[in-house]
């Protein structure tokens, strides 16, 4: 019998069911709980015809439902896409026709972005719906196939798995460049091979209690939530809305007694700005991770100095590679607020490559651009063969076809030392606050307005914690207004907050270079002279370092 | 007119200024739709010391605060006696 996702966590159930599993703000959820009741969601699922390789949508807010409805889905052979709750519906409901899911299941306060999505022209098939709270009543149209009430007539045993390792387990989208996100599919066997590393490197027990910080769509999800339950410890969902308090942040670790924080560097940065953390805070805290994006060297130093009995350690990697690729763990504090962090080596079963334009690999202390082979490589784009085929190559001289390499868009070195170094860059992705956001994808909604008539999306760094900051420069159509507070209030339908432009500036034309094209260098360049921070936070934020 | 009420009427008017969002009204749900971020909170703790003169240190700040421009306007009028002085943001820790 194959090893899946869901076994580790079943395994667990087994040997310690009164343990808690989940903490919230609802009542706890033991892993007996959590096993029997993803059992009879599985049975019901299948009882109103989902099947084996079927894809089912989560629109489920971070609650241990949530985390029960993944293992049911798992349990059922199935795949599930967890849907960014937040919306917007047009694009929710493009994703729901690019993955073919044959059920949602949702709860919480999404009722009314739900039937957003299930009125969406674009929708060619009604996917079945199942409402997973007790709290929250879903009496909008269509009616639900199904509510929680239900599950009580199903039987909590075990059903027998026919799935391998090789099947899907679930499916996240990322942005995509021509408009259309990109559905990522993820083996079950990418999943446990990160895993294996992970539990060896950081010796997860069961009497660890991590944070569970990232958006259920995103991967560092599936990182917090099958690396803990599967090691038998304690998962907290950290509620979305604490990020924007970072004291309340601190606080939500300090009372948890959390022993492992995992985040994008944002909010890390965030909490150093603000210095909401105390010299020798969060006692229990043996490991701070982060990953998504690099970590500003300050904000390394600030919580090095604060929290020197923690070990930190920075992930890389893509969602196509699974989790993360490569890992680092810091050895001593930087001296230097100058000195970069590397992305370091690749983890058990993976590998780095470093190739020139010809696919050559480059020398040591040479840049290149930085592809992954291995074990944590997605099967590709979900219905999309041609992205699929132009992001995972076959290896270059290899003779396997099975044999790929992702080409990450990332350019890096590696240092004499063997460790890797991120430089930036070969497209228009960015990283902003740990969202990854392709432009073209903001530039492709813009195209779709009225009322602008040309428009180029740039990303400009900021000195703040927030990383890139997406700007955007126009030309209103003939006789249109376009206020920039307009032309964000139509973009809300098309894209997610994260991707909405922070800064606007309207041309009559937009600067272009001796070859016609738009000039976007100088483009930035204006966004950086028209947007220069206030410096009011800076200085409280750089004396604390100095004086710690 | 009340102190609320124009606290409400220059918050709503500082979330177009500065974010270009135009919030549909003063109960809205700020946090539910994603409206507000932490780095839009930010901005707009920066702009309310500017505007109104008062500084709302964010450790006092709750998060049901922050749920509804009616509420932050709330917020803004019950630091009304706690104005800022120059230089008071930078204290020394030494």
């Amino acid at each position: 019998m194959s090893r899946l996702l869901q076994h580790a966590i079943t395994d667990q159930a087994l040997a310690r069911p009164e343990s808690v599993a989940v903490l919230s703000r609802e009542a706890p959820l033991t892993y007996g709980e959590l096993d029997a009741a993803s059992n009879r969601l599985a049975r019901l699922l299948r009882d109103i015809g989902c099947r084996r390789g079927d894809r089912i949508a989560l629109l489920l807010p971070k609650m241990p439902a949530a985390i029960v409805s993944m293992m049911a889905v798992l349990k059922l052979d199935a795949a599930y896409v967890p849907l960014d709750s937040a919306g917007p519906a047009a694009r929710l409901a493009r994703m729901l026709e690019i993955s073919g899911c044959r059920c949602i299941l949702a709860a919480g306060r999404t009722g009314p972005l739900l039937h957003e999505v299930l009125s969406c022209a674009g929708l060619a098939r009604r996917p079945l719906l199942g409402w997973l709270d007790t709290s929250v009543q879903w009496d909008a149209e269509p009616a639900a196939e199904f509510t929680s009430s239900h599950l009580r007539s199903f039987s909590a045993a075990p059903i027998a798995a026919a799935n391998s390792d090789r099947d899907l387990a679930h499916i996240l989208f990322t942005s995509g460049s021509t408009g259309v996100p990109k559905g990522v599919m993820i083996t079950h066997h990418s999943v446990l091979q990160f895993l294996d590393w992970a539990w060896r490197y950081f010796g997860t027990s069961p009497a660890d209690r991590t944070s569970q910080h990232a958006p259920l769509h995103f991967d560092l999800s599936t990182f917090d939530i099958f690396g803990t339950l599967g090691a038998g410890a304690q998962l907290h969902l950290v509620p979305q809305e604490v990020n924007l308090l970072p004291h309340k942040l601190a606080l939500f670790m300090r009372e948890s007694r959390l022993t492992q924080w995992f985040s994008v560097p944002s909010v890390l940065s965030l909490m150093a700005k603000f210095d909401c953390v105390r010299a020798g805070d969060f006692p229990d805290l043996r490991r701070v991770i982060w990953c998504g994006e690099a970590i500003p060297t300050p904000t390394l130093m600030y919580w090095m100095r604060r929290v020197p009995h923690a070990r930190f350690t920075n992930l890389y990697g893509p969602t196509e590679a699974t989790i993360a690729s490569s890992y680092y763990t810091v050895p001593r504090c930087p001296s230097d607020e100058r000195e970069a962090v590397p992305i370091g080596t690749a983890c058990d079963g993976e590998e780095l490559l470093l190739l020139d334009e010809r696919m050559r690999p480059v020398a040591d202390g040479e840049i290149g651009d930085l592809y992954i082979a291995g074990a944590g490589l997605s099967p590709g784009y979900c219905n999309d063969p041609e992205k699929t085929r132009s992001a995972f190559l076959p290896r270059p001289g290899g003779v396997d076809p099975q044999d790929r390499i992702y080409r990450t868009g990332d350019r890096a070195r590696r240092a004499v030392n063997g460790l890797y170094y991120f430089l930036g860059r070969v497209d228009s992705q960015i990283k902003s606050r740990g969202y990854r956001i392709e432009l073209g994808e903001i530039e492709a909604a813009l195209h779709t307005l009225r009322s602008v008539r040309e428009c180029a999306v740039v990303a400009v760094e900021s000195a703040g914690f927030e990383g890139s900051m997406v700007c955007c420069a126009y030309v209103p159509a003939a006789g249109a207004g376009a206020h920039p507070a307009e032309l964000r209030g139509s973009l809300t339908a098309l894209l997610p907050a994260y991707m909405l432009p922070v800064r606007w500036l309207s041309y009559s034309a937009l600067p272009r270079n001796a070859n016609g094209k738009i000039d976007r260098p100088e483009l930035c360049r204006r966004f950086s002279l028209t947007g220069l921070r206030p410096p009011e936070i800076m200085p409280v934020y750089a004396r604390n370092l100095v004086h710690n | 007119m009340s102190e609320q009420s124009t606290a409400l009427e220059r918050l709503s008017a500082t979330f177009i200024g500065l974010f270009h969002i135009d919030v549909p009204s003063a109960e809205t749900d700020l946090l539910e739709s994603g409206i507000l971020d932490s780095l839009q909170l930010v901005k707009l703790l920066l702009q309310i010391e500017k505007d109104f003169g008062r500084r709302i240190p964010i450790e006092a700040i709750e998060l049901d605060d922050l749920r509804t421009l009616a509420r932050l306007a709330r917020l803004v009028s019950a630091h009304a006696r706690e104005r800022l002085t120059a230089g008071e943001v930078v204290g020394d820790e030494a």
